[in-house]
Protein backbone atom coordinates (compact mmCIF):
# COMPACT_ATOMS: atom_id res chain seq x y z
CA UNK A 1 0.00 0.00 0.00
CA UNK A 2 1.50 3.36 -0.93
CA UNK A 3 1.99 6.00 1.73
CA UNK A 4 -0.50 8.31 0.05
CA UNK A 5 -3.09 5.54 -0.34
CA UNK A 6 -2.53 4.44 3.23
CA UNK A 7 -3.10 8.01 4.47
CA UNK A 8 -6.37 8.19 2.57
CA UNK A 9 -7.48 4.91 4.10
CA UNK A 10 -6.55 6.17 7.57
CA UNK A 11 -8.43 9.38 6.89
CA UNK A 12 -11.54 7.38 5.99
CA UNK A 13 -11.10 5.21 9.06
CA UNK A 14 -11.34 8.26 11.35
CA UNK A 15 -15.12 7.79 11.11
CA UNK A 16 -14.80 4.47 12.96
CA UNK A 17 -14.44 4.00 16.70
CA UNK A 18 -10.76 3.82 17.78
CA UNK A 19 -10.93 0.08 18.58
CA UNK A 20 -12.62 -0.80 15.30
CA UNK A 21 -10.20 1.41 13.34
CA UNK A 22 -7.28 -0.44 14.89
CA UNK A 23 -8.73 -3.84 14.04
CA UNK A 24 -9.82 -2.99 10.50
CA UNK A 25 -6.52 -1.33 9.54
CA UNK A 26 -4.62 -4.24 11.07
CA UNK A 27 -6.65 -6.70 8.98
CA UNK A 28 -5.88 -4.71 5.82
CA UNK A 29 -2.15 -4.74 6.55
CA UNK A 30 -2.17 -8.44 7.37
CA UNK A 31 -4.00 -9.45 4.20
CA UNK A 32 -1.79 -7.08 2.12
CA UNK A 33 -4.70 -5.31 0.48
CA UNK A 34 -3.96 -2.61 -2.08
CA UNK A 35 -4.80 1.01 -1.29
CA UNK A 36 -7.86 0.84 -3.54
CA UNK A 37 -9.14 -2.34 -1.89
CA UNK A 38 -8.43 -0.84 1.51
CA UNK A 39 -10.44 2.27 0.67
CA UNK A 40 -13.32 0.12 -0.58
CA UNK A 41 -13.30 -2.05 2.54
CA UNK A 42 -13.07 0.82 5.01
CA UNK A 43 -15.66 2.93 3.21
CA UNK A 44 -17.98 -0.12 3.19
CA UNK A 45 -17.54 -0.54 6.94
CA UNK A 46 -18.03 3.21 7.57
CA UNK A 47 -21.18 3.17 5.43
CA UNK A 48 -22.63 0.19 7.32
CA UNK A 49 -21.82 1.80 10.67
CA UNK A 50 -23.42 5.07 9.59
CA UNK A 51 -26.52 3.20 8.40
CA UNK A 52 -26.75 1.52 11.79
CA UNK A 53 -26.53 4.90 13.53
CA UNK A 54 -29.35 6.28 11.40
CA UNK A 55 -31.73 3.61 12.70
CA UNK A 56 -31.94 5.74 15.84
CA UNK A 57 -34.04 8.92 16.07
CA UNK A 58 -31.08 10.92 17.34
CA UNK A 59 -29.25 11.65 14.03
CA UNK A 60 -32.60 12.56 12.45
CA UNK A 61 -33.29 15.05 15.22
CA UNK A 62 -29.76 16.50 15.04
CA UNK A 63 -29.26 16.87 11.26
CA UNK A 64 -32.51 17.39 9.29
CA UNK A 65 -34.55 18.09 12.44
CA UNK A 66 -32.45 20.84 13.99
CA UNK A 67 -29.24 21.73 12.09
CA UNK A 68 -30.89 22.40 8.72
CA UNK A 69 -33.97 24.44 9.76
CA UNK A 70 -32.20 26.22 12.64
CA UNK A 71 -29.41 27.34 10.28
CA UNK A 72 -31.94 28.88 7.92
CA UNK A 73 -33.88 30.63 10.68
CA UNK A 74 -30.83 31.80 12.57
CA UNK A 75 -29.45 33.27 9.36
CA UNK A 76 -32.68 35.26 9.19
CA UNK A 77 -32.11 36.46 12.75
CA UNK A 78 -28.45 37.28 11.96
CA UNK A 79 -29.53 39.34 8.97
CA UNK A 80 -32.27 41.12 10.93
CA UNK A 81 -29.89 41.97 13.77
CA UNK A 82 -27.24 43.20 11.32
CA UNK A 83 -29.82 45.40 9.62
CA UNK A 84 -31.05 46.83 12.91
CA UNK A 85 -27.53 47.45 14.19
CA UNK A 86 -26.74 49.13 10.90
CA UNK A 87 -29.87 51.29 11.14
CA UNK A 88 -29.40 52.34 14.75
CA UNK A 89 -25.66 52.80 14.92
CA UNK A 90 -24.56 53.64 11.37
CA UNK A 91 -27.69 55.61 10.42
CA UNK A 92 -28.39 56.56 14.08
CA UNK A 93 -28.50 60.30 13.50
CA UNK A 94 -31.46 59.96 11.17
CA UNK A 95 -33.47 57.74 13.50
CA UNK A 96 -32.80 59.68 16.70
CA UNK A 97 -35.00 62.48 15.40
CA UNK A 98 -37.88 60.04 14.93
CA UNK A 99 -40.34 59.84 17.82
CA UNK A 100 -40.75 56.09 17.18
CA UNK A 101 -36.98 55.51 17.39
CA UNK A 102 -36.79 53.92 20.87
CA UNK A 103 -39.82 51.71 20.18
CA UNK A 104 -38.25 50.42 16.98
CA UNK A 105 -35.11 49.52 18.90
CA UNK A 106 -37.00 46.90 20.92
CA UNK A 107 -36.88 44.12 18.27
CA UNK A 108 -33.10 44.31 18.38
CA UNK A 109 -33.15 43.85 22.15
CA UNK A 110 -35.42 40.83 21.76
CA UNK A 111 -33.62 39.27 18.79
CA UNK A 112 -30.15 39.40 20.27
CA UNK A 113 -30.87 37.06 23.24
CA UNK A 114 -32.81 34.72 20.94
CA UNK A 115 -29.86 34.54 18.54
CA UNK A 116 -27.30 33.98 21.28
CA UNK A 117 -29.28 31.47 23.35
CA UNK A 118 -30.83 29.49 20.50
CA UNK A 119 -27.59 29.29 18.48
CA UNK A 120 -25.58 28.18 21.50
CA UNK A 121 -28.23 25.67 22.58
CA UNK A 122 -28.62 24.33 19.02
CA UNK A 123 -24.84 23.82 18.75
CA UNK A 124 -24.80 22.08 22.11
CA UNK A 125 -27.80 19.87 21.37
CA UNK A 126 -26.83 18.74 17.84
CA UNK A 127 -23.37 17.78 19.05
CA UNK A 128 -24.51 15.99 22.17
CA UNK A 129 -27.54 14.23 20.69
CA UNK A 130 -25.62 12.49 17.92
CA UNK A 131 -21.86 12.92 18.07
CA UNK A 132 -21.15 9.98 15.74
CA UNK A 133 -23.07 11.55 12.87
CA UNK A 134 -21.77 15.06 13.46
CA UNK A 135 -20.22 15.25 9.97
CA UNK A 136 -23.68 14.91 8.39
CA UNK A 137 -25.03 17.44 10.88
CA UNK A 138 -22.31 19.89 9.83
CA UNK A 139 -23.23 19.38 6.18
CA UNK A 140 -26.88 20.08 7.03
CA UNK A 141 -25.78 23.34 8.61
CA UNK A 142 -23.31 24.38 5.90
CA UNK A 143 -25.56 23.69 2.88
CA UNK A 144 -28.21 26.35 3.67
CA UNK A 145 -25.42 28.77 4.62
CA UNK A 146 -23.71 28.31 1.25
CA UNK A 147 -27.01 28.62 -0.59
CA UNK A 148 -27.92 31.89 1.18
CA UNK A 149 -24.41 33.33 0.91
CA UNK A 150 -24.44 32.82 -2.86
CA UNK A 151 -27.83 34.49 -3.25
CA UNK A 152 -27.29 37.32 -0.75
CA UNK A 153 -26.89 40.79 -2.22
CA UNK A 154 -27.19 43.89 -0.07
CA UNK A 155 -25.66 47.30 -0.68
CA UNK A 156 -24.67 48.14 2.87
CA UNK A 157 -24.20 44.78 4.57
CA UNK A 158 -21.44 42.23 3.97
CA UNK A 159 -22.41 38.65 3.20
CA UNK A 160 -20.79 37.36 6.34
CA UNK A 161 -23.41 39.13 8.47
CA UNK A 162 -25.61 36.09 7.73
CA UNK A 163 -23.23 33.91 9.69
CA UNK A 164 -23.37 35.77 13.01
CA UNK A 165 -25.16 32.81 14.53
CA UNK A 166 -22.18 30.54 13.87
CA UNK A 167 -20.08 32.06 16.66
CA UNK A 168 -22.40 31.10 19.55
CA UNK A 169 -23.27 27.84 17.77
CA UNK A 170 -19.60 26.81 17.52
CA UNK A 171 -19.15 27.79 21.18
CA UNK A 172 -22.06 25.46 22.04
CA UNK A 173 -20.53 22.63 20.00
CA UNK A 174 -17.15 23.07 21.68
CA UNK A 175 -18.74 23.20 25.13
CA UNK A 176 -20.55 19.93 24.46
CA UNK A 177 -17.46 18.33 22.90
CA UNK A 178 -15.44 19.05 26.04
CA UNK A 179 -18.07 17.26 28.10
CA UNK A 180 -19.59 20.39 29.59
CA UNK A 181 -22.95 20.25 31.27
CA UNK A 182 -25.33 22.88 32.58
CA UNK A 183 -27.38 23.03 35.77
CA UNK A 184 -31.10 22.64 35.30
CA UNK A 185 -31.88 26.06 36.76
CA UNK A 186 -29.56 27.80 34.26
CA UNK A 187 -30.96 25.79 31.36
CA UNK A 188 -34.55 26.63 32.34
CA UNK A 189 -33.65 30.31 32.81
CA UNK A 190 -32.11 30.47 29.31
CA UNK A 191 -35.10 28.68 27.77
CA UNK A 192 -37.49 31.08 29.51
CA UNK A 193 -35.55 34.15 28.33
CA UNK A 194 -35.52 32.86 24.73
CA UNK A 195 -39.24 32.03 24.85
CA UNK A 196 -40.17 35.40 26.36
CA UNK A 197 -38.17 37.31 23.77
CA UNK A 198 -39.72 35.28 20.95
CA UNK A 199 -43.19 35.85 22.36
CA UNK A 200 -42.48 39.59 22.50
CA UNK A 201 -41.35 39.51 18.87
CA UNK A 202 -44.44 37.52 17.89
CA UNK A 203 -46.76 39.98 19.60
CA UNK A 204 -45.16 42.81 17.62
CA UNK A 205 -45.47 40.85 14.40
CA UNK A 206 -41.71 40.45 13.95
CA UNK A 207 -41.72 36.65 14.07
CA UNK A 208 -42.44 34.09 11.37
CA UNK A 209 -44.43 31.23 12.94
CA UNK A 210 -41.85 28.60 11.86
CA UNK A 211 -39.24 30.45 13.93
CA UNK A 212 -40.83 28.90 16.99
CA UNK A 213 -38.76 25.80 16.23
CA UNK A 214 -35.79 27.74 17.55
CA UNK A 215 -36.97 27.26 21.12
CA UNK A 216 -36.70 23.47 20.74
CA UNK A 217 -32.94 23.32 21.53
CA UNK A 218 -33.09 25.48 24.70
CA UNK A 219 -36.09 23.54 26.01
CA UNK A 220 -34.52 20.20 25.07
CA UNK A 221 -31.52 21.31 27.09
CA UNK A 222 -33.73 22.44 29.97
CA UNK A 223 -35.67 19.19 30.10
CA UNK A 224 -32.64 16.92 29.79
CA UNK A 225 -30.15 19.23 31.47
CA UNK A 226 -27.21 18.14 33.56
CA UNK A 227 -26.22 14.53 33.89
CA UNK A 228 -29.00 12.96 31.92
CA UNK A 229 -27.89 14.57 28.63
CA UNK A 230 -24.37 13.24 29.03
CA UNK A 231 -25.66 9.79 29.94
CA UNK A 232 -27.98 9.73 26.96
CA UNK A 233 -25.07 10.68 24.68
CA UNK A 234 -22.79 8.03 26.07
CA UNK A 235 -25.48 5.36 25.84
CA UNK A 236 -26.21 6.35 22.26
CA UNK A 237 -22.57 5.90 21.32
CA UNK A 238 -22.27 2.56 23.07
CA UNK A 239 -19.83 3.90 25.67
CA UNK A 240 -22.28 2.87 28.38
CA UNK A 241 -24.56 -0.20 28.38
CA UNK B 1 -32.56 -19.59 13.08
CA UNK B 2 -29.20 -18.31 11.84
CA UNK B 3 -28.70 -16.64 8.51
CA UNK B 4 -26.32 -18.11 5.94
CA UNK B 5 -23.55 -15.60 6.59
CA UNK B 6 -23.97 -15.87 10.34
CA UNK B 7 -23.55 -19.63 10.04
CA UNK B 8 -20.40 -19.17 7.94
CA UNK B 9 -18.90 -16.86 10.56
CA UNK B 10 -19.68 -19.15 13.48
CA UNK B 11 -18.34 -22.16 11.61
CA UNK B 12 -15.15 -20.33 10.61
CA UNK B 13 -14.62 -19.17 14.21
CA UNK B 14 -15.28 -22.66 15.61
CA UNK B 15 -12.90 -24.23 13.06
CA UNK B 16 -10.10 -21.74 13.76
CA UNK B 17 -10.48 -22.18 17.52
CA UNK B 18 -8.03 -20.02 19.47
CA UNK B 19 -6.79 -18.41 16.26
CA UNK B 20 -10.20 -17.05 15.31
CA UNK B 21 -10.01 -13.34 14.53
CA UNK B 22 -11.25 -11.06 11.75
CA UNK B 23 -8.61 -11.51 9.04
CA UNK B 24 -8.26 -15.28 9.57
CA UNK B 25 -12.03 -15.76 9.45
CA UNK B 26 -12.23 -13.71 6.25
CA UNK B 27 -9.62 -15.90 4.59
CA UNK B 28 -11.37 -19.07 5.74
CA UNK B 29 -14.71 -17.88 4.34
CA UNK B 30 -13.20 -16.70 1.04
CA UNK B 31 -11.37 -19.99 0.52
CA UNK B 32 -14.47 -22.07 1.40
CA UNK B 33 -17.04 -20.13 -0.58
CA UNK B 34 -14.95 -18.53 -3.34
CA UNK B 35 -16.82 -15.29 -2.65
CA UNK B 36 -15.52 -12.01 -1.32
CA UNK B 37 -16.15 -11.31 2.36
CA UNK B 38 -15.98 -7.61 3.11
CA UNK B 39 -14.68 -6.23 6.39
CA UNK B 40 -17.94 -4.30 6.78
CA UNK B 41 -20.10 -7.42 6.49
CA UNK B 42 -17.78 -9.35 8.78
CA UNK B 43 -17.68 -6.91 11.68
CA UNK B 44 -21.30 -5.78 11.56
CA UNK B 45 -22.42 -9.43 11.54
CA UNK B 46 -20.02 -10.23 14.38
CA UNK B 47 -21.59 -7.38 16.38
CA UNK B 48 -25.04 -8.84 15.72
CA UNK B 49 -23.93 -12.32 16.75
CA UNK B 50 -22.33 -10.94 19.90
CA UNK B 51 -25.52 -9.04 20.75
CA UNK B 52 -27.43 -12.32 20.40
CA UNK B 53 -24.93 -14.02 22.72
CA UNK B 54 -23.74 -16.45 20.04
CA UNK B 55 -20.10 -15.32 20.02
CA UNK B 56 -17.83 -13.45 22.38
CA UNK B 57 -15.17 -11.04 21.11
CA UNK B 58 -12.28 -9.22 22.72
CA UNK B 59 -9.25 -7.24 21.65
CA UNK B 60 -6.15 -9.38 21.14
CA UNK B 61 -2.53 -8.39 20.85
CA UNK B 62 -0.98 -6.88 17.76
CA UNK B 63 1.59 -8.71 15.63
CA UNK B 64 4.37 -7.39 13.35
CA UNK B 65 2.41 -8.70 10.31
CA UNK B 66 -0.38 -6.31 11.29
CA UNK B 67 1.89 -3.34 11.89
CA UNK B 68 1.43 -3.87 15.63
CA UNK B 69 -2.32 -3.31 15.43
CA UNK B 70 -4.71 -5.30 17.61
CA UNK B 71 -6.87 -8.22 16.47
CA UNK B 72 -10.51 -8.76 17.33
CA UNK B 73 -10.50 -12.27 18.69
CA UNK B 74 -13.67 -14.37 18.44
CA UNK B 75 -14.92 -17.30 20.50
CA UNK B 76 -18.15 -19.21 19.83
CA UNK B 77 -20.36 -19.54 22.91
CA UNK B 78 -22.46 -22.57 23.87
CA UNK B 79 -25.54 -20.89 22.44
CA UNK B 80 -23.60 -20.18 19.24
CA UNK B 81 -22.59 -23.84 18.94
CA UNK B 82 -26.17 -24.94 19.52
CA UNK B 83 -27.51 -22.48 16.95
CA UNK B 84 -24.92 -23.56 14.35
CA UNK B 85 -25.67 -27.25 15.00
CA UNK B 86 -29.39 -26.61 14.64
CA UNK B 87 -28.79 -24.77 11.34
CA UNK B 88 -26.54 -27.57 10.04
CA UNK B 89 -28.99 -30.34 10.97
CA UNK B 90 -31.86 -28.46 9.41
CA UNK B 91 -29.88 -28.07 6.18
CA UNK B 92 -29.01 -31.77 6.18
CA UNK B 93 -32.64 -32.80 6.84
CA UNK B 94 -34.14 -30.54 4.21
CA UNK B 95 -31.48 -31.47 1.64
CA UNK B 96 -31.87 -35.19 2.18
CA UNK B 97 -34.00 -35.87 -0.92
CA UNK B 98 -32.70 -33.05 -3.03
CA UNK B 99 -31.19 -34.23 -6.37
CA UNK B 100 -27.78 -32.73 -5.64
CA UNK B 101 -27.67 -34.45 -2.21
CA UNK B 102 -28.66 -37.79 -3.82
CA UNK B 103 -25.86 -37.43 -6.35
CA UNK B 104 -23.40 -36.74 -3.56
CA UNK B 105 -24.62 -39.81 -1.64
CA UNK B 106 -24.26 -41.96 -4.71
CA UNK B 107 -20.71 -40.73 -5.28
CA UNK B 108 -19.86 -41.44 -1.65
CA UNK B 109 -21.22 -44.99 -1.89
Amino acid sequence: MTNFGWRLVELLAVQLSPAEREVALGDLIETRETAWQGMREISGLVFRRQCQLWKSWRPWLAAPGLAFPCSLMLMGFSFAISMEVHNYFVLGGRLSSSPTGPVEALPLLYRLPVLLICSWAAGFVVESVSRSTFVVTQVCCILPCMFCLMRFHHESLPRLCLLLFLFPAIAGVRFSHRGGSMSRSWAIALALIATTCMAALAVRGHLWFLNWELIVPPWYLAILSGRSVRLATLQNEGTLP
Amino acid sequence: MLGEFEYLLITAAATLGENAYGAAMREAIVSATGRNCSIGALYTTLDRLEAKGLVRTWMGEGTPQRGGRSKRMVCVTRNGTAAARSFYETMIRISDRAPWAAQRKARAE
